[in-house]
C-alpha cells in the first residue's frame, strides 16, 4: 500500500477525479494513519462516546478534588462536568504532545494536577483516546523494533508532506519506527515556487456571492475545477440546483434540530416546576414528515392528543386548570402526559437513576414511533447515549439541572443536516484548502472560512516541563504554520484561484481571510484589487477568469396596492351571517372587508404553540379571581353577593390557588417578584371592585353569563334574524332592583375607554344591556382591573362625574352600522374599514386621529357609528392594503 | 521596560502609527503569540489584525504573518473574557460559560434577585406606591407608566460591580445618600400636614361644586361672563375630584400628586409669569391651599421618611443582590461583561501562577482606542504592564465618546502626566503626538483649528490642533475639492421678531434638499456623503427624508415585516408549518404575482357558494405550481434548523430571482440576511435562556421582529447615523445636524458614582463611592433647585457637558474634504461648551446670504459656501440613480430545471442484492462455530474477529498470533463470549484453508479501494482479504460475522450487492478477481460467490 501523508489531509478524499478506480492507495492525516496502524497491529477496540470518556475523567478527578490543594478543586466543586471536560482536554492535548503524564515533583501545577489525575487511574478507568492510540501505536513499533520480530504492516511507501522533524509529539518517532520496518518514506517535495493567478471578487451578501460561483460553474471550461467550499454553502447550493447543477453539502451540523431537542425538552418538562412553555414546545415538537406533504407532521404524540392538549395550555397556561381537565376526559392518550407532569421530577433531587426511569419512557415512545427510523433515529441514539453516562455516575448523587443539560448536550452528537449531501458534479469539491488538489487547473474558492485550530495553549514554563520530560509540544506559531503550508501547498497546485467572497453573513463580516492575504500579497496586491460583482457584467454578457455567461436584466416589476375601496364583488348574500358576537359584530362595523375574511370566509391564521403570557394572561388570571370570589360569595336569599369586601387574605388565596392553572410561568423561579407585584395589585384591585360596588349598592349577581339573543335586522334583501352571542363579565342589580352590567379590562390605557363612555359609542356595553332585554336599560360601565378605577357615571363608582352613556341610542346606531354594512356586503360592495379613513390622512399620528375623529363626526351625524380599528398590525391589513411594501 | 503613549487626534493615522509600531516590534524579534492587543469594537480588532498581518507581509516578514492569528487581538471584553476563560481553574471558575449580551443580563439579574427583590419590597408595597417606583420591569412608556424601582437595584449594581464596590460598601454608601440629600435639600422635619391639606381642598371642591352648579341655573341672575368662567370651572372639577380621591388614600398616593397642587402657586396667582394652571376658579379657590402645600411638602416627615427609606431599600437591596446574581449565575454557568473584566482583574492580582504565565508568555500590550478605557479597564490595563514588557497605547482624550458605558476621559489625561512626571509605579514613558493629518483637506482642518483650542483649553495646542500631511497633500489633486458649508433654511421669524426655528419634521426635509443640491454636482455620489445627528430617531427621519426624495440611505432598512419578501418568507414559514394557516396561504397568493389567483382571490372566495367551495378554491391555492417549492420543503421541516428553514423558503419562493425585478434589490438581499440573521439570534437567545429551538418558536420570534435589515455598506448610499456610531470612518462630505438648543439636563436623581476626591490614575478604583436619590418630585421646583446646585448635580452636568464637546470634536473631524454644519446660523451646542452664560455669544455665526463662517475671537471669518434650503419637499424633483447591474440573471425564465440529486459518494455496503448480481454456492466448513446463535455480544465478537483477521496472521509465529487473539478478546470485551483460544482457532481455520485452497497465495488484509461508477458517484471503502494467487489471479475474500442459520439465503439477501461493486471495482483498478469468497468465522464456513 502507498499512503499520501500531510498534517492537514484527514478527512480529505483518496479517490482522485476521473482516476477511474484503484486500491492499494490511500491518503490522509495523522488521525487516518494512526487508525491504519490500530488495524494492521491488532490494537483496535470499540469507539467510545467523548461523553463517556468525560464521565470515567469525572470519576478520576472528583476524589482529587477531595483535596482543597488540588489545583483545579475550586473549579471541580463548582461546575464537575465542565471542569472534568477541560481537564481531559489538556490531558489529551499534553499526550497528543508526546507526554507520558508521569508524576514529577518540578511540574507546574496545571500538569501536576494532570499527572494527579492519571496516577489514580487504574488500567481501562479512563478509555483512551486518539492521542493514546498514537503512543500505544509507537510503543507497540519500539517493541517489535526491540524484539526484532518482523511484523509485516503492508504499507510499501508513504510519501510525506511535511519534513517528519516539523511534526508535532511523537510523530518524527512514529515515522521513524515505520522507516524501521522497511516502510518507504519520501518527500517533502520542495516548495515549489508557483503562484498560481489570483481573482478575488469581493460581494456583499451571500446571495451576490452564490450567484458568482454558480454562474462560473454554470459557464463551464475546459480546465479542471476544484470548489473549494471552505464556508457554508446552504446558500450557493441552492442557487446551484435553482441552475440545475449539483449541490456541495458543505452545510454544519447543528443541535437545533426538533431531533435533538426532545430528551433536553421532555426532561425541562418533566421536572418540577413544570414550565408550561416547555410542554408546549415538546407536545408541539414536530419529528417526523407526515406520510405525505399535505398531512400534519408528527411530534411524539398521537395529533389529537397534541390537539387537545395544546388547545387546553393556549386558553389556560397551566396544569390542572378547567380546560386542561376537559382535554384530559376528551382524550384518553392525554392521561398518559397528565401522569409525568403531574409527579414530575423535583429539581434538586435529579438522581441519575430517577433520570434514567424517566428516560426510558420516552425511549420506548421513540422505539413506537416509526421504529426509530429516520430523524428519530437521532433521538433514540441520544437518549440511549444519556442513559449511558448516566448509568456511569453515582446514583446517590443528584446532578444539577446545568450538569445535566451538559451530559445531554455532550451526547448529542453533532446533528447532521439533510442539506449535507454532495451530490455529483462534474468538478471536484473539497472543504479544505489544503485538500485540494489542482492539478494545475482552476480552484473556485468560496468564502475565507478558515478557522485557527484553538489547540491548548502551554505557557513557556510548562513547554519546558514537557520538553524536560521528552515531550515535543508545538508553539502556536508552529500549528498555525504548519495548517498555512498546507494550504497554500493545495492551493498552489492550481494554475488559477478565483476567490469569492461573500462580505457578510447572518449580518456579521467574517474575519479576514489569513490565507487571502498570503496570497494577495504574494502578487502584490491588497483588498483594493479585488472585482466587485457588478465588474463581471459588460452589456448582456457576465464574464469571470475567462469564462462567460449571457444575461439579461428582467423587465422591472410593477407592485401595485389593491384596488381603491370599496371592492365589488358580485351578490353576496351567501356571505351574511347566523350569529354574531360582540367582537364579530365591532369588527363587521369597523371593516367589512377583515369581517368577510375572519368571519364570513374563515381566512385565520393557524394557532400557534405560543401559549398566552404577559397581559393577555394576567388579564385572564384576574378576571377568574373575580368569577371565584362571586361564585363563593353569592348568597341565594340575597339574591347575589353580600355588600361586603372580601378580606384581603381570601382574596389572596384565590390568586394563590389559580396561578398554577391558568398562569403557571409566574410560579417558576425568577418570577416572584413579577407574582408579588401582579398578587398586590390583582388583590387591591380585585377589593377596590367589591368596595364600590357596595358603596353604590350594586350587588353582584353573577359572572361571565352567557347570553344568546336573536336580533331581527331589516336588511333590503327582507328581514333576517341573527343569533348576537356573547358573556357578561359582571352583572349586578342596585337597591331599586335596576340591572347593571359591568365589562372589566386588564389594561393600562383609561382614556379609550373613557371616550367610548362619554360618546356612548362603547358599543360592548351597549351589546351586553340589550342581552339583558330589559327597559329601562341597565346601567353600565367599565372595571379597569389594572388602575382600579371604574368608567361610569355613578360618583360612588367614578368621581370623574360623567353623563351617563345613551346605551338605547348606542344600540340603535350599532344596529344601524350592522344593517348598512351587511346591506353593503349582500349587494357585492366590501368597504375596506379603515383604509377608507386613512387614505390621504398622513403619516403623522395627529393626521391619523384627525381622519377618525372627522370620520366618527360624520358617521354621528347620519346616525351611524365608525369603530376605530387597531388592526394596522394584523395580517389582514397586508391583504386589504393598509399597508403593504409598493416600492 | 517601555511605555510608549501615543496621542492620536482625530485622522492623524493611528491605525497605521500602531500595526507599524507592532511589525517593528515583531521585526525586532517579537512572535506574533506574545502580542496582547485590544481595541474597542469586534470590527477594529479584525482590521487591526489583517493590518498587521498585512504590514508583516509587506515588510517581508512572511513567517509571522503566517503566525497573526497567534497573536490576542480582540476587545477589551473578548480579551479577558479569553484570559479569564482560559485561567478559569485558577479563578476558581467554570471553564464553559456562556456569556450575556446586555439584553440577557437583564433578563438574568431580574431572574436572579426576583427573590431578594420579592421579600424586600413586599413590605414596603405603599412606599413604592407613594414614590411611583412600584411600576412593571419593562414599562410602556406611551402608557406613563413608571420603571419599577429593581431597575434602580440593577443599575445600581451594576456600577457598584464595574466600581468593584462590595455589599458592605454599598449599604454604607446607603446612609451618607440621605445625609447628602437631606443637607442639600430639605428643611428640619416639621408636621406631616396631609390630613388638614386634604380636608382644605375637600372643602374648598365642595365650595367650587356648589358654585359651578349655580351656574347652570337660569335664574341665578349671574353675569354671562361669570356663567362661563364657573362653567369651564365645571370642566376641570373631575379632574379635581379624582386627585382628591388619590389624596384621601394617603397611604398609598404618590407625593407627586401634591405638586398637582402646588403648581398652582407657581402659576399666575402664585407670581409666575405662566397663565392659569386650572383655570381662574379653580386657581383661585385654591391658591392659599398651594401656597401652603408648598411651603410645608419638604418638610413633611413622613416624606423624608419615605426618602429615607426608599434610599435604603434600593441600596440594600442592590447589595444583597451581589451575591443572589453572582450565586445565579455561578449555577447556570453564565458570565457577564463586567464579570469578565472583574474576574480577570481578581484573577490577576490574586494568582502569581497567572501572574508567572503573563509575563512569560507576553511581550508586548498594545491598547488602541485607550480614552474610552473604563476604571476596572485600566486596573487592568496596569495590572498587566506590570507583567509584560513593551507597552504602545494609543488613544485620544478628545474623542472619549462613552463616558455612559463607564469610560472616564480623565483616566488618558492622568496617565499622560504620570508618565512624563515619571514619578509612579509606571516609570517614565514617552509621549509621542501625532501632527499630522492623513484624512482632511485645509478648509475642513481650519474649522476644527478655528474651534477646538477654545473648547479644549486645558490641552496644549499641538494636541488638539493638526496640519496636513505633506504626503497627503499630494494626494489632494485627485480628490474632489475640498471646503466648508454651513446650511440654514429660510428665515422665518415670531411676532416678537426672534427667529422661528424650523420643526422637527422640516429639518431633515432640508437636509434631504442640501444633499440633493450636492448630488448635483457630476463628482459627488451618494456613497461620498455622510449625516452625523444625535440620536437615532433623528437619524431614522433623515432616511425618511432621504428616501422621499429617491436618495438611497444608509441605516436600519425597511422592518423585515413590512418588506414584501419579508412578509413571503413570513407566510411561507406559516404555511409550511400548518397548512390550515388560510391567511398565511392568502398572503402568498397576494404577494406572488405568478400564482394563479393573483389579483383575484378575493373574488374567487366571494364567489365560492358555501364552506366546501371555498374549501376547494384553497386547494387549488395550495396546489399552484408555484408553491411546489414550498410543498415539497414541508417534508424536510422537521430536520431542519432555523437558519436552514429560512434559507429553503428564501429558495422554495424564488426570492433572490424575484428581487432582481423589485425596487432595491441590494436592500431587499439584506433582509433576506436579516432574516437568516433573525433565525440565528432567536436560536442563541433561545439557548441562553433554556428555552426551545424550534420551528414554530422562530416563527413566534419572526412575528415579534421588529427591526430592518442594517444597510451600512451598501454602495451609493448616503451614510446616516449618530455621532458616536460615527467613530472611527471617514467620508468625503459629512453634513453635521447641529441641535437647535443646547440641551442641559439637571441630573438630581438616579444612581451615580462620585469619584475619590483626587483620581489616582494608579489606582483608578480608589475611593469611588456609590449613591442613589429617588426621583422624587421631579418637577417640584423648591426641591429641584436646591438639589440642582449641589456638587453632585453639577459635577453629572459638568461631565455631560464635556463629552458633549467631545463628540462635537469627533462630528466635526470625520470629513476629508467638507464639512457642512446644518444650523440656524449658529452652532448652540458649541457655544455652550466655551461659555456657562444662559445665552452666550456664538462660536460660530452665518448668514442666509453670506459666504463665510465667522468664528468668535478670530478676525478672518472662515470662507464657506452657504445654502438656504426648502423645508418642503419639492415634487418630481426625485434623484436618478441608475438601476442596479445585479439585477441582471443568467437564469431563463420558465420552470426549474430539475437537479439530478445524486449522491456525490456511495458505500458499497448500501448498494441493494439482487439476484441478477450472482448466485451463492453451498457453504463449506472450514473450522469450528465460534458462536451458537449469536450470543449476546455477537456484534462484538464480529468485531474482534474481522481485527483478528485482518492481521497478517500468515507472517506471524504462533506466539505473535496468540498473543494478538488475547489482545483483541480483552479489547472488545468478549473474553467471555468467545475467548482468545475459540479467535485463534478461527485464524488457524481459516489459514489452513487458504493453505489447501490456494497455496503459495500472497494474503493483502485490509486493501483501500476506491471507485467512480458509471453515474460518477465515488466509492471509497475497505476490502477485507485479496488474494494473489501464484499465477496473478485475485480472489477477493469478505469476511461476515454472521451468526444465524441460513447463510446462503442472508449471503444472498444482504451481501451480493456489496460483492458486486467491489468486483467492478477491482476490475477498473486492473485487479479484477477470478473468485469471490465469503467467509464466516463465526460460523466456521467459506461460501463462494458466482458473480454474474
Ligand atoms: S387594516 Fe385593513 S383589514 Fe384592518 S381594519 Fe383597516 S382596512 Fe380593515
Amino acid at each position: 500500500m502507498q499512503i499520501d501523508f500531510g498534517w492537514a489531509l484527514d478527512g480529505s478524499s483518496w479517490a482522485d477525479a476521473g482516476a477511474g478506480g484503484s486500491t492499494g492507495r490511500l491518503r490522509c492525516g495523522p488521525r487516518g494513519l494512526v487508525a491504519l496502524l490500530q488495524t494492521r497491529l491488532g490494537l483496535t477496540r470499540p469507539a467510545v462516546d467523548q461523553a463517556v470518556r468525560i464521565a470515567q475523567y469525572l470519576q478520576l478527578v472528583e476524589p482529587c478534588a477531595a483535596d482543597p490543594a488540588f489545583w483545579p478543586a475550586r473549579s471541580v466543586a463548582l461546575d464537575p462536568w465542565s471542569t472534568a471536560r477541560q481537564l481531559l482536554r489538556w490531558r489529551d492535548a499534553a499526550r497528543e504532545d508526546g507526554w507520558s503524564l508521569a508524576p514529577d515533583a518540578a511540574l507546574p501545577p496545571r500538569l501536576a494536577a494532570l499527572a494527579m489525575i492519571e496516577q489514580r487511574a487504574r488500567p481501562g478507568a479512563l478509555s483512551p483516546g486518539a492521542a493514546d492510540d498514537l503512543h500505544e501505536v509507537v510503543e507497540e513499533l519500539e517493541q517489535l523494533a526491540a524484539a526484532g520480530t518482523p511484523w509485516p504492516l503492508g504499507i510499501t511507501s508513504i510519501a510525506l508532506h511535511e519534513e517528519p522533524s516539523a511534526l508535532p509529539g511523537r510523530w518524527p518517532a512514529l515515522l521513524g519506527l515505520l522507516a524501521g520496518q522497511g516502510v518507504e518514506l519520501t518527500g517533502p517535495a520542495p516548495a515549489s515556487e508557483h503562484r498560481p493567478a489570483l481573482e478575488v471578487v469581493q460581494c456583499r451578501d451571500e446571495w451576490t456571492a452564490a450567484d458568482v460561483a454558480a454562474r462560473f460553474l454554470a459557464a463551464g471550461g475546459t480546465e479542471p475545477l476544484t470548489l473549494l467550499a471552505a464556508a457554508d454553502t446552504d446558500v450557493l447550493d441552492r442557487a446551484l440546483h435553482r441552475r440545475g447543477l449539483p449541490a456541495t453539502g458543505h452545510v454544519a451540523a447543528s443541535t437545533d434540530r426538533a431531533a435533538h431537542q426532545v430528551v433536553g425538552l421532555f426532561l425541562d418538562a418533566v421536572t418540577a416546576p413544570v414550565d408550561v412553555h416547555q410542554l408546549a414546545a415538546l407536545l408541539d415538537l414536530r419529528l417526523l414528515p407526515g406520510p405525505d406533504a399535505d398531512a400534519a407532521p408528527r411530534g411524539l404524540f398521537p395529533a389529537r392528543v397534541r390537539h387537545a392538549l395544546l388547545g387546553a395550555l393556549t386558553r389556560e397556561p397551566g396544569i390542572g386548570g378547567p380546560a386542561w381537565r376537559a382535554a384530559l376526559a376528551a382524550e384518553e392518550g392525554a392521561a398518559e402526559i397528565d401522569a409525568l407532569v403531574s409527579t414530575p421530577l423535583r429539581a434538586e433531587d435529579l438522581r441519575p437513576p430517577v433520570i434514567a426511569e424517566r428516560l426510558e419512557w420516552l425511549a420506548r415512545r421513540l422505539h413506537g414511533l416509526a421504529r426509530g427510523q429516520g430523524a428519530v433515529l437521532a433521538s433514540v441514539l441520544h437518549v440511549q447515549a444519556v442513559r449511558g453516562v448516566l448509568a456511569m455516575l453515582d446514583p446517590g448523587i443528584p446532578l444539577s439541572r446545568r450538569t445535566l443539560q451538559q451530559i445531554i448536550d455532550e451526547c448529542g452528537g453533532s446533528g447532521r443536516s439533510p442539506r449535507a449531501v454532495a451530490e455529483v458534479a462534474p468538478w471536484s469539491v473539497t472543504t479544505g484548502a489544503a485538500q485540494v488538489r489542482a492539478d494545475g487547473g482552476t480552484v473556485l474558492w468560496l468564502g475565507p472560512g478558515e478557522s485557527a485550530p484553538s489547540a491548548p495553549r502551554w505557557d513557556p514554563g510548562e513547554l519546558r516541563a514537557l520538553e524536560a520530560a521528552g515531550a515535543r509540544p508545538a508553539t502556536p506559531e508552529h500549528l498555525a504554520s504548519l495548517q498555512v503550508d498546507a494550504a497554500l501547498r493545495g492551493l498552489g497546485s492550481a494554475q488559477r484561484v478565483v476567490a469569492v467572497l461573500p462580505g457578510r453573513r447572518l449580518e456579521q463580516d467574517p474575519a479576514p481571510s489569513a490565507l487571502l492575504a498570503l496570497l494577495e500579497a504574494s502578487r502584490g496586491r491588497d483588498e483594493s484589487d479585488r472585482l466587485a460583482p457588478q465588474d463581471l457584467l459588460s452589456g448582456s454578457t457576465w464574464s469571470l477568469a475567462g469564462r462567460t455567461l449571457a444575461v439579461r436584466t428582467p423587465p422591472r416589476a410593477e407592485i401595485a396596492p389593491p384596488p381603491e375601496s370599496p371592492l365589488s364583488i358580485g351578490p353576496a348574500a351567501h356571505l351574511l351571517p347566523e350569529r354574531l358576537s360582540f367582537s364579530q359584530a365591532s369588527t363587521l362595523i369597523s371593516c367589512p372587508h377583515h369581517w368577510v375574511l375572519q368571519y364570513a370566509l374563515g381566512i385565520r391564521p393557524a394557532q400557534v404553540a405560543a401559549l398566552p403570557t404577559g397581559r393577555p394572561m394576567i388579564g385572564t388570571l384576574v378576571h377568574a379571581v373575580v368569577e371565584q370570589l362571586v361564585h363563593e360569595r353569592v348568597d341565594e336569599d340575597l339574591g347575589g353577593v353580600p355588600l361586603t369586601v372580601p378580606a384581603a387574605e381570601r382574596v389572596g388565596e384565590v390568586f394563590d390557588a389559580l396561578v398554577p392553572q391558568l398562569a403557571s410561568e409566574l410560579d417558576l423561579p425568577g418570577h416572584s417578584a413579577e407574582r408579588g407585584d401582579i398578587r398586590a395589585r390583582a388583590v387591591r384591585s380585585v377589593r377596590e371592585l367589591f368596595e364600590r360596588m357596595a358603596v353604590a349598592g350594586l350587588r353582584i349577581t353573577g359572572t361571565e353569563s352567557g347570553f344568546s339573543r336573536p336580533l331581527a335586522l331589516d336588511l333590503a334583501g327582507g328581514p333576517r334574524t341573527v343569533d348576537v352571542r356573547g358573556s357578561r363579565d359582571l352583572d349586578a342589580v342596585d337597591a331599586s332592583g335596576r340591572p347593571a352590567v359591568i365589562d372589566l379590562k386588564w389594561t393600562s390605557s383609561r382614556k379609550g375607554y373613557d371616550d367610548l363612555y362619554d360618546t356612548s359609542e362603547a358599543i360592548q356595553l351597549a351589546t351586553y344591556a340589550w342581552s339583558l332585554g330589559v327597559d329601562p336599560p341597565p346601567t353600565v360601565g367599565y372595571y379597569l382591573l389594572k388602575g382600579a378605577e371604574f368608567v361610569a357615571a355613578d360618583p360612588a363608582l367614578d368621581p370623574r362625574g360623567r353623563a351617563p352613556m345613551d346605551v338605547e341610542d348606542s344600540w340603535r346606531r350599532m344596529v344601524a352600522a350592522i344593517t348598512t354594512a351587511l346591506d353593503d356586503v349582500a349587494a357585492g360592495t366590501v368597504h375596506v374599514g379603515c383604509r377608507e379613513v386613512l387614505e390621504g390622512a398622513g403619516p403623522t399620528y395627529d393626521q391619523q386621529g384627525r381622519a377618525w375623529s372627522g370620520a366618527r363626526a360624520t358617521a354621528r351625524a347620519e346616525g351611524g357609528l365608525v369603530v376605530r380599528a387597531y388592526c394596522g398590525s394584523s395580517e389582514y391589513a397586508q391583504l386589504c392594503g393598509l399597508t403593504g411594501d409598493w416600492r | 521596560m517601555t511605555f510608549t503613549l501615543i496621542n492620536a487626534s482625530a485622522g492623524s493615522g493611528k491605525t497605521y502609527t500602531l500595526t507599524h509600531r507592532i511589525a517593528a516590534e515583531v521585526r525586532g524579534g517579537l512572535q506574533p503569540s506574545q502580542l496582547i492587543a485590544t481595541t474597542f469594537t469586534k470590527k477594529a480588532a479584525a482590521e487591526l489584525s489583517d493590518r498587521v498581518r498585512r504590514t508583516l507581509l509587506e515588510e517581508g516578514l512572511a513567517e509571522q504573518a503566517r503566525a497573526t492569528d497567534s497573536a490576542l487581538i480582540g476587545t477589551v471584553n473578548s480579551v479577558f473574557g479569553r484570559l479569564l476563560q482560559e485561567f478559569a481553574l485558577d479563578a476558581g471558575i467554570s471553564p464553559e460559560v456562556r456569556t450575556l449580551d446586555d439584553e440577557q443580563q437583564k433578563s438574568a439579574f431580574s431572574a436572579a434577585i426576583a427573590e431578594t427583590a420579592g421579600i424586600a419590597g413586599e413590605p414596603a408595597r405603599d412606599l413604592l406606591a407613594r414614590t411611583e417606583v412600584d411600576g412593571p420591569e419593562t414599562p410602556e412608556q406611551r402608557y406613563g407608566e413608571k420603571p419599577s424601582w429593581r431597575q434602580a437595584v440593577r443599575v445600581l449594581a451594576e456600577s457598584a460591580r464595574t466600581n468593584l464596590l462590595s455589599a458592605e460598601q454599598l449599604r454604607e454608601a446607603a446612609a451618607r445618600s440621605w445625609e447628602e440629600l437631606r443637607a442639600a435639600g430639605l428643611p428640619e422635619p416639621g408636621e406631616d400636614r396631609r390630613g388638614p391639606w386634604t380636608e382644605q381642598l375637600a372643602g374648598a371642591l365642595a365650595g367650587l361644586r356648589a358654585e359651578t352648579a349655580a351656574a347652570d341655573d337660569p335664574h341665578s341672575g349671574l353675569a354671562k361672563g361669570e356663567v362661563n368662567a364657573l362653567r369651564s370651572a365645571a370642566k376641570q372639577l373631575p379632574v379635581l375630584e379624582q386627585l382628591l380621591r388619590t389624596l384621601r388614600g394617603a397611604e398609598r398616593a404618590p407625593w407627586s400628586a401634591w405638586t398637582k397642587i402646588t403648581k398652582i402657586a407657581e402659576g399666575k396667582l402664585g407670581g409666575g409669569d405662566g397663565g392659569y394652571t386650572y383655570v381662574a376658579k379653580i386657581d383661585e379657590a385654591l391658591i392659599d391651599l398651594a401656597l401652603e402645600v408648598r411651603e410645608g411638602l419638604l418638610a413633611n416627615p413622613a416624606l423624608q421618611e419615605d426618602l429615607r427609606a426608599l434610599i435604603s431599600l434600593v441600596m440594600n437591596t442592590a447589595a444583597d443582590s451581589l451575591d443572589a446574581y453572582a450565586r445565579y449565575k455561578r449555577e447556570a454557568g453564565l458570565i457577564d461583561f463586567i464579570d469578565q473584566e472583574v474576574g480577570a482583574l481578581q484573577l490577576l492580582r490574586s494568582s502569581e501562577r497567572v501572574r508567572g504565565v503573563i509575563r512569560s508568555r507576553f511581550r508586548l500590550l498594545a491598547v488602541d482606542e485607550f480614552q474610552d478605557t473604563s476604571p476596572v479597564q485600566l486596573a487592568l490595563f496596569l495590572e498587566l504592564s506590570q507583567l509584560i514588557e513593551d507597552k504602545v497605547w494609543v488613544g485620544d482624550p478628545k474623542q472619549a465618546i462613552y463616558a455612559f458605558r463607564g469610560a472616564d476621559p480623565s483616566l488618558m489625561r492622568g496617565i499622560i502626566e504620570q508618565l512624563e512626571a515619571g514619578d509612579s509605579v509606571l516609570g517614565r514613558g514617552v509621549i509621542e503626538d501625532l501632527r499630522h493629518s492623513w484624512r482632511s483637506q485645509d478648509d475642513v482642518l481650519s474649522l476644527v483649528t478655528a474651534i477646538f483650542p477654545q473648547i479644549f483649553p486645558e490641552l496644549p495646542r499641538e494636541r488638539v490642533v493638526l496640519e496636513a500631511a505633506p504626503a497627503a497633500r499630494a494626494g489632494w489633486a485627485e480628490r474632489p475639492r475640498g471646503g466648508l458649508e454651513a446650511w440654514c433654511t429660510p428665515v422665518q421669524l415670531f411676532k416678537n421678531g426672534k427667529r422661528k426655528p424650523p420643526t422637527a419634521a422640516q429639518r431633515p426635509v432640508a437636509v434631504a434638499d442640501g444633499i440633493a443640491e450636492l448630488l448635483a454636482d457630476p463628482d459627488t455620489g451618494p456613497g461620498d456623503i455622510a449625516v452625523l445627528v444625535r440620536t437615532n430617531d433623528e437619524a431614522a427621519a433623515v432616511a425618511q427624508a432621504l428616501a422621499a426624495r429617491g436618495i438611497p440611505a444608509s441605516g436600519d432598512g425597511v422592518p423585515v415585516l413590512a418588506a414584501r419578501e419579508g412578509r413571503i418568507v413570513r407566510a411561507g414559514l406559516a404555511v409550511a408549518l400548518d397548512r390550515r394557516d388560510t391567511l398565511a396561504l392568502t398572503e402568498l397568493v397576494d404577494l406572488l404575482d405568478d400564482h394563479g389567483a393573483h389579483g383575484d382571490w378575493f373574488a374567487q372566495l366571494t364567489a365560492a357558494a358555501d364552506r366546501d367551495d371555498r374549501e376547494a378554491v384553497l386547494e387549488r391555492w395550495w396546489r399552484d405550481p408555484v408553491l411546489d417549492e414550498l410543498r415539497a420543503l414541508r417534508e424536510d421541516c422537521p430536520e431542519l434548523t432555523g437558519v436552514e428553514m429560512v434559507t429553503a423558503l428564501i429558495d422554495a419562493l424564488d426570492l433572490p430571482e424575484r428581487i432582481r425585478s423589485w425596487s432595491d434589490p441590494e436592500q431587499r438581499l439584506r433582509t433576506l440576511d436579516a432574516l437568516r440573521a433573525l433565525a440565528a439570534e432567536h436560536a442563541e437567545q433561545a439557548r441562553a435562556a433554556s428555552a426551545p429551538v424550534t420551528l414554530t418558536s422562530l416563527r413566534v420570534a419572526l412575528d415579534g421582529a421588529e427591526r430592518g435589515p442594517d444597510l451600512t455598506d451598501l454602495p451609493e448610499t448616503v451614510w446616516v447615523g449618530t455621532m458616536h456610531s460615527a467613530k472611527g470612518l471617514e467620508f468625503s462630505r459629512v453634513v453635521v445636524l447641529l441641535d437647535l438648543k443646547a440641551a442641559v439636563r439637571s441630573q438630581t436623581a438616579g444612581s451615580f458614582i462620585v469619584p475619590a476626591p483626587q483620581l489616582d490614575v494608579t489606582a483608578p478604583l480608589a475611593g469611588r463611592e456609590a449613591r442613589y436619590w429617588p426621583p422624587v418630585l421631579p418637577t417640584f421646583a423648591p426641591l429641584q433647585e436646591l438639589l440642582g446646585a449641589t456638587e453632585h448635580a453639577r459635577r453629572r452636568t459638568r461631565i455631560e457637558r464635556e463629552e458633549s464637546g467631545r463628540l462635537q470634536y469627533v462630528a466635526l473631524t470625520r470629513a476629508k474634504d467638507m464639512t457642512i454644519l446644518a444650523g440656524e446660523g449658529r452652532a448652540p451646542v458649541l457655544d455652550a461648551l466655551v461659555s456657562d452664560a444662559d445665552e452666550p455669544p456664538p462660536l460660530l455665526s452665518w448668514d442666509n446670504d453670506g459666504s463665510s463662517i465667522a468664528v468668535a475671537g478670530r478676525d478672518e471669518p472662515l470662507p464657506a459656501r452657504i445654502r438656504t434650503l426648502r423645508t418642503e419637499a419639492p415634487e418630481g424633483e426625485d434623484y436618478r440613480f441608475v438601476a442596479t447591474p445585479l439585477a441582471a440573471t443568467d437564469l431563463p425564465p420558465g420552470p426549474r430545471p430539475v437537479a439530478s440529486g445524486q449522491a456525490a459518494r456511495f458505500q458499497a455496503s448500501a448498494v441493494a442484492s439482487a439476484d441478477a448480481h450472482g448466485i451463492v454456492g453451498d457453504p463449506v466448513r472450514i473450522g469450528p462455530a465460534l458462536v451458537e446463535h449469536g450470543g449476546q455480544h455477537w456484534e462484538r465478537v464480529g468485531e474482534a474477529v474481522h481485527a483478528y483477521l485482518a492481521l497478517p496472521l500468515a507472517a506471524l509465529d504462533q506466539d505473535q498470533r496468540k498473543r494478538a487473539a488475547q489482545r483483541l478478546v480483552e479489547r472488545w470485551s468478549v473474553t467471555r463470549a468467545m475467548g482468545a483460544e475459540a479467535l485463534h482457532g478461527a485464524g488457524e481455520a481459516w489459514l489452513a484453508h487458504l493453505e489447501a485452497a490456494f497455496p503459495g497465495a500472497e494474503q493483502l488484509t485490509e486493501q483501500p479501494i476506491t471507485w467512480w461508477n458509471e453515474d460518477d458517484q465515488v466509492m471509497e471503502g475497505w476490502i477485507d482479504t485479496l488474494l494473489r494467487l501464484p499465477d496473478g489471479q485475485i480472489v477477493l475474500v469478505d469476511h461476515k460475522s454472521y451468526p444465524g442459520q441460513e447463510p446462503v439465503e442472508h449471503v444472498r439477501r444482504e451481501y451480493l450487492g456489496q460483492m458486486a461493486t467491489y468486483a467492478r471495482a477491482l476490475a477498473a483498478a486492473g485487479r479484477a478477481p477470478s473468485r469471490v469468497l465469503i467467509h464466516l468465522p463465526l460460523r466456521g464456513e467459506v461460501l463462494e460467490v458466482m458473480l454474474a
